[in-house]
C-alpha cells in the first residue's frame, strides 16, 4: 500500500512539475493539428469555389490517415506519409524529455525517498501514459471542433472524397464509408498504441539515451509505413491500413491487444534494466 | 589548427557518428543488393524466355541507373532518404548544445577566441554530416558497379528511373553519368552539411539537444507536407508548373516526389540554411556560455 502511495505521490509530483512545459507542447500540437486539418479542408475546394463539409472521421484521417499499403514490386516510389509521421513523432516528443531530465535532477533523491527505483519507474510510466492519452484527446477535440466548424457533424463515417484527397485506397464495401460502426475501436486504439510506443521509447530513453529513444521510435514508425504487418505498431495508428478500410488491413482489436503487450513488456524490461542502471555521476543526457 | 584537428577527431570518432554511419551504410548495401538481385532475376528470365539476350534492354540495368538516388522504388533506398536528414543531425550537430551544458565550451573559450572555436566547430559538423550523406552513396555505387555494367544511360531509361527533365543535372546524367555522380555527391555533401550546421547554430538558442534534433526534423516533415498541399492547390487553380521540392527529403534524391526539382529552389534552400547558420550565432555572439 505504501509503495502504491509513493507511486501516486510521484505521479502527482511529475504532473505538477511538468504541467507548464506539457501545456506548451500540447498547445503547439493544437496548432499543428489545426494546420493539417486546414490544409485538408482547402484540398476539398470545388471548381465552383465551394468547400466540402468534413465529418469527425475526415478530420481524424487528415491527422492519422497515413498511407496505403506500399508494395515495391509495383515499382512505385515510396512517398513519406509526412503528415502522419509529423503527428506521431510529435506525440512521441511530448513524452521524450522529462523522465531523463528528472533523473538528472531530483529523480535520484525521489528514488531514495520512495525507497524503491520501481516506484520512480512506475510513476514515470504512468506519467508517459497520461501525456500520450492527453495528446490523443487533444487531437480528437480539435477534430470534433473542426468538423463542426466546417459545417459537418461528429459522424464516424468517412466521406467518399477523403481517401482520394489523402491519397489512400478504400474498399468499396468498407465499413468506414458506410456505417462507421467499427471506427470507435480504431479511435480507442490510437491512444493505446501511442502509449505503447511512448513506453518503449521511455525504456530506451532512461536506460540508453533520449536521442537513441527518438531514433528507435522514428524507426518503428518508418518500418510501419513500409510494411503492412500485424506486428508493426505504427499500422494501428493509420486509418489507411485498417481492416475497416481495406480487406488486408490490420485488425484494431488485435492492435489494442498487441499494444497492451508491448507496453507491459516495455514497463517490465525497462524497469528491470533501470533497477540495475547506474544513475549517479552520468553526463547530462538531454 | 590544433582546435580544428581536435574538433575533427571528436566529430569523426564519436559513437553517434559511427552508429549513424553504420545504419546508413547498411541501408546503402541493402539497396545495392536489392538492385543486383533484380538484375540477376531479369537476366535469368530473359534467357529462359528468349534463349538469348538480343531482346534485352541493356542500358536500363546500367550501374548508373541503379544507383541509390535514382531508385525510389527500392525499399532500402526509400528508407535511406527518410532517415538521412535525422541521422546526419545525430552525427555531431548536437555537440554545441552538449558542450555548452558540460562546460567544455567555456574551457575552450579561455584558450581561443569565439570566432576560432565556431569556425572549427562548423567545419567539423559540416564535414561529419557531409560524410554521412556521401560515403554510403559511394559504397552503394561501388557494390552496384561490381555486378552491373557501366553502360551509358539512354534518355528512354528515364521511364524506369527517378529522373525527370527538370531534375538537377538531368542533362549531365545522360551525357556524362560519372560526372553526374560526382556533382550529386557534392550537392548532397553541401546540403547535408548546411542542414547540420544550421541545426547546430540553433544550439545557441536551445541548449537542450533533444529539442535540437527532434524539432527541426518534425518541422522538415511539416514543411514537406505543407509544400505539397500548397502546390496541389495552386495546380488545381491553373498554375500548371507550380510546385517544387523545398525539403531535403526530395532534394537529396535524384528526383522528388511528384514535383519539380528546380536548381534555383535547391540553391535558395542552401542559401537560406547558410544564412541561418551565420545569423543566429552572430546575434547570440555575446550570450553567456557558462
Amino acid at each position: 500500500m505504501s509503495r502504491l502511495g509513493a507511486v501516486a505521490r510521484l505521479v502527482l509530483c511529475d504532473i505538477k512539475a511538468e504541467a507548464r512545459r506539457t501545456a506548451i507542447v500540447l498547445g503547439v500540437s493544437v496548432l499543428l493539428f489545426c494546420l493539417l486539418i486546414t490544409l485538408f479542408f482547402f484540398r476539398t475546394l470545388q471548381p465552383n469555389g465551394d468547400f466540402q463539409s468534413l465529418s469527425f472521421t475526415d478530420c481524424l484521417a487528415s491527422l492519422f490517415g497515413g498511407m496505403g499499403e506500399y508494395d515495391p514490386r509495383h515499382d512505385k516510389n515510396f512517398k513519406i506519409p509526412a503528415a502522419w509521421l509529423c503527428v506521431c513523432l510529435m506525440g512521441a516528443y511530448v513524452t521524450l524529455g522529462y523522465p531523463v531530465r528528472n533523473l538528472e535532477g531530483v529523480g535520484v533523491k525521489q528514488c531514495v525517498a520512495a525507497q524503491s527505483r520501481w516506484a520512480w519507474w512506475f510513476a514515470k510510466c504512468l506519467w508517459v501514459v497520461i501525456c500520450a492519452v492527453a495528446f490523443c484527446l487533444v487531437a480528437f477535440a480539435v477534430c470534433l471542433i473542426a468538423s463542426y466548424a466546417s459545417g459537418g457533424t461528429a459522424s464516424l463515417v468517412l466521406s467518399q472524397f477523403a481517401p482520394e484527397l489523402l491519397d489512400f485506397f478504400v474498399a468499396g464495401d468498407s465499413d468506414a464509408l458506410t456505417s462507421g460502426e467499427g471506427m470507435p475501436l480504431f479511435i480507442a486504439g490510437i491512444p493505446v498504441a501511442l502509449s505503447a510506443l511512448c513506453l518503449a521509447q521511455l525504456a530506451v530513453s532512461v536506460n540508453v539515451n533520449p536521442l537513441a529513444a527518438f531514433a528507435v521510435t522514428a524507426a518503428i514508425l518508418f518500418l510501419s509505413a513500409f510494411y503492412l504487418n500485424d506486428f508493426a505498431l505504427g499500422n494501428y495508428l493509420m486509418i489507411a491500413r485498417n481492416a475497416l478500410v481495406i480487406h488486408v488491413g490490420v485488425d484494431p482489436a488485435m492492435g489494442i491487444g498487441l499494444s497492451v503487450l508491448v507496453g507491459a513488456a516495455a514497463v517490465l524490461v525497462g524497469g528491470a534494466a533501470f533497477a540495475r542502471h547506474d544513475v549517479l555521476g552520468k553526463e547530462a543526457l538531454s | 589548427m590544433g582546435l580544428l584537428q581536435n574538433e575533427m577527431r571528436r566529430a569523426l570518432g564519436n559513437p553517434w557518428f559511427r552508429g549513424s554511419m553504420a545504419v546508413l551504410t547498411v541501408l546503402a548495401v541493402a539497396a545495392a543488393l536489392y538492385q543486383v538481385n533484380t538484375y540477376v532475376g531479369h537476366w535469368q528470365r530473359v534467357i529462359a524466355e528468349y534463349g538469348n539476350e538480343s531482346y534485352y534492354y541493356h542500358t536500363t540495368f546500367s550501374c548508373f541507373n541503379n544507383w541509390l538516388p535514382l531508385r525510389g522504388a527500392n525499399p532500402a533506398a526509400g528508407f535511406f532518404f527518410v532517415v538521412l536528414p535525422l541521422l546526419v543531425l545525430m552525427g555531431y550537430a548536437w555537440s554545441l548544445a552538449s558542450d555548452v551544458r558540460s562546460g567544455y565550451v567555456a574551457q575552450v573559450l579561455t584558450r581561443s577566441t569565439r570566432g576560432e572555436f565556431y569556425k572549427a566547430r562548423y567545419c567539423a559538423v559540416f564535414t561529419s554530416a557531409g560524410l554521412l550523406a556521401t560515403i554510403p552513396l559511394i559504397v552503394n555505387l561501388l557494390i552496384v558497379a561490381c555486378f552491373l555494367p557501366a553502360y551509358m544511360p539512354r534518355v528512354t531509361d528515364a521511364m524506369y528511373i527517378d529522373m525527370g527533365p527538370t531534375d538537377l543535372f538531368a542533362n549531365v546524367f545522360f551525357s556524362a553519368p560519372l560526372l553526374y555522380v560526382l556533382l550529386k555527391l557534392v550537392v548532397n555533401f553541401v546540403l547535408c552539411g548546411l542542414w547540420a550546421t544550421m541545426v547546430m547554430s540553433l544550439a545557441t538558442v536551445w541548449a537542450n539537444r533533444v529539442v535540437l534534433i527532434c524539432v527541426p526534423y518534425i518541422a522538415l516533415l511539416l514543411i514537406k507536407h505543407v509544400g505539397e498541399n500548397l502546390f496541389v492547390a495552386m495546380r488545381l487553380n491553373g498554375y500548371e508548373h507550380f510546385g517544387m521540392s523545398i525539403t531535403l527529403f526530395d532534394q537529396l534524391k535524384g528526383s522528388p516526389d511528384n514535383f519539380y526539382c528546380y536548381w534555383w529552389a535547391t540553391l535558395a534552400c542552401a542559401v537560406l540554411m547558410l544564412v541561418v547558420s551565420i545569423v543566429v550565432p552572430y546575434f547570440r555572439r555575446k550570450a553567456d556560455v557558462l
